[in-house]
C-alpha cells in the first residue's frame, strides 16, 4: 500500500521487535483508559465538575455550565477514540489541547497563589492517593507528562497497513 | 498517510545518499510524521469536529437528563427516589440553564425554599444578624479536630440519627449555614439536600468551607459538642 524507498530492502529491522510500536501502543492505551476513567464522574455529576471549574474562578457564570457539560464528553469521546485507534492522531490532538487547557489553569492557580481542588477527575478510589486532587506543581508536572504522551501519540501514530 | 510518503519518494535528493534512504526507511514513520503539513491542516479538523460533536452531545444529555429522568420516574420506569438525587440539584439552582452557581436574590427566592450559596463577605454580612446556625457536615472526628466557633456537627452520611436530637433545638426557619472543608467537598450540599427535604426553609451553602474560614484568620474552635 505505501510505496517503498527503492533501498527499502536492505534493512532487516522489520523481524525484531519495535519497542517504540510497543510504547506507542501502551502509551495509547493508558492515556485513553485514563481519560475514560477521569470523565466518568464528570458526566454522572456535571455539576460538581461545575464547582471544581468555579473555583478556578476564571470564567465567567454563564459559560461554566455548557463548559462542565461538554468538556467530560470531549474527554470521553477521545479517550474512546484513542483505545481504539480510530482517529488516532485528531483523538490526540484534542487530549493535547485539553492538557493545555489544563495546564494554563492550574498555573494561574498556582501564580495566584491559591488552594484548590484540581477538579481534574481523578480522586477516584486508590487513584487519588497516587496522583493527589490538589491545583498544584505536581498536577502541572502530571498535565506536561500527559502532554509528552499525546505528543508521543501525535507522531509516532502508526498507519494500520492493510 | 501513503500519498506523503509518495510526495517524498518522488523528492529525488532523498534517494540520492543511501543514508537518506536508510533513515526513512528505519525511521520512516517518524520522519512521515515531521513532514506532515498536509495532513496537519485536516487532523485540526477533524479534531475540532470530533470535540463540538462531544461538546453537543454532552450539553444536549445536560438539559435533556432533569425531563427525561422526570418522565421515567412519572412512568415508574426509574424509582422516584432516584429522579429525586437528580432534582435535588435542581433545588440547588437551576444550573444547566441559568448560570451556574448564584446565590439566588431574595426576589428571586419569594419563599425561601431554594438552598442559597454564599460566599465569604456574604458570610460576613449574614454572620452580623445573629440569628445563623452553623452546620457541620463532616465526619465528628474532623469537626472535633477544629470547627466553626458555636457551629454544630451534623455528619451527612448519619443524617437521620442526627435529626432526631436536633429536630426541637433547631426550629425548621431557622436560618442555617451549612459547611465542609471547602473546595470541592460534596457533604454540605448532600447535607443541605437533605436539610431542605425534611423541611428547613433557610439553608445557606457556604462552599468556601472551613478551610477558607480558616485562611481568612477567622476564629476556630477545638473539641466535641456538648
Amino acid at each position: 500500500m505505501i510505496p517503498r524507498a527503492p533501498d527499502a530492502g536492505q534493512t532487516p529491522a522489520r523481524s525484531r521487535i519495535n519497542w517504540f510500536t510497543v510504547a506507542y501502543h501502551f502509551c495509547r492505551i493508558l492515556i485513553g483508559l485514563l481519560f475514560i476513567v477521569a470523565s466518568y464522574d464528570k458526566i454522572l455529576m456535571p455539576w460538581n465538575f461545575g464547582r471544581a471549574i468555579y473555583v478556578y474562578k476564571m470564567l465567567p457564570g454563564y459559560l461554566i455550565s455548557p463548559m462542565a457539560a461538554s468538556m467530560p464528553w470531549v474527554e470521553l469521546v477521545a479517550g474512546i477514540l484513542l483505545v481504539f485507534n480510530r482517529f488516532t492522531r485528531p483523538a490526540a490532538m484534542i487530549i493535547g489541547g485539553l492538557n493545555i487547557v489544563f495546564m494554563v489553569a492550574i498555573a494561574t492557580v498556582i501564580a495566584r497563589g491559591m488552594d484548590i481542588d484540581c477538579g481534574c477527575g481523578l480522586d477516584v478510589g486508590p487513584l487519588a492517593l497516587i496522583v493527589g486532587t490538589q491545583a498544584d506543581g505536581w498536577a502541572l508536572v502530571r498535565d506536561l507528562i500527559l502532554l509528552g504522551i499525546a505528543a508521543i501519540i501525535y507522531f509516532g501514530y502508526k498507519p494500520r497497513r492493510g | 498517510m501513503g500519498y506523503i510518503f509518495s510526495i517524498i519518494s518522488l523528492t529525488p535528493s532523498i534517494h540520492t545518499t543511501p543514508l537518506a534512504g536508510f533513515c526513512l526507511n528505519r525511521y520512516g514513520n517518524i520522519l512521515l510524521s515531521l513532514k506532515m503539513n498536509i495532513s496537519l491542516k485536516r487532523d485540526i479538523l477533524y479534531a475540532v469536529i470530533i470535540a463540538l460533536i462531544a461538546s453537543l452531545a454532552g450539553i444536549g444529555t445536560d438539559i435533556a437528563r432533569t425531563p427525561i429522568l422526570a418522565a421515567l420516574a412519572e412512568r415508574e420506569v426509574i424509582h422516584p427516589t432516584q429522579y429525586n438525587a437528580y432534582k435535588g440539584v435542581d433545588l440547588i439552582d437551576n444550573w444547566s440553564h441559568a448560570g451556574w452557581p448564584r446565590v439566588k436574590e431574595s426576589e428571586d427566592n419569594p419563599e425561601g425554599k431554594r438552598i442559597k450559596w454564599i460566599e465569604y463577605s456574604q458570610l460576613m454580612e449574614l454572620n452580623k444578624t445573629g440569628e445563623i446556625r452553623f452546620i457541620d457536615a463532616r465526619v465528628v472526628k474532623e469537626y472535633d479536630a477544629g470547627h466553626i466557633p458555636g457551629a454544630i456537627p451534623w455528619p451527612f452520611n448519619e443524617f437521620l440519627e442526627y435529626l432526631k436530637n436536633y429536630q426541637d433545638e433547631i426550629s425548621f426557619d431557622t436560618p442555617v449555614v451549612v459547611y465542609c472543608e471547602g473546595g470541592t467537598c460534596d457533604q454540605s450540599i448532600s447535607l443541605s439536600e437533605n436539610l431542605q427535604i425534611v423541611g428547613y426553609t433557610d439553608i445557606y451553602l457556604y462552599h468556601g468551607g472551613f478551610d477558607e474560614w480558616k485562611n481568612m484568620g477567622m476564629p476556630v474552635e477545638k473539641g466535641e459538642y456538648e
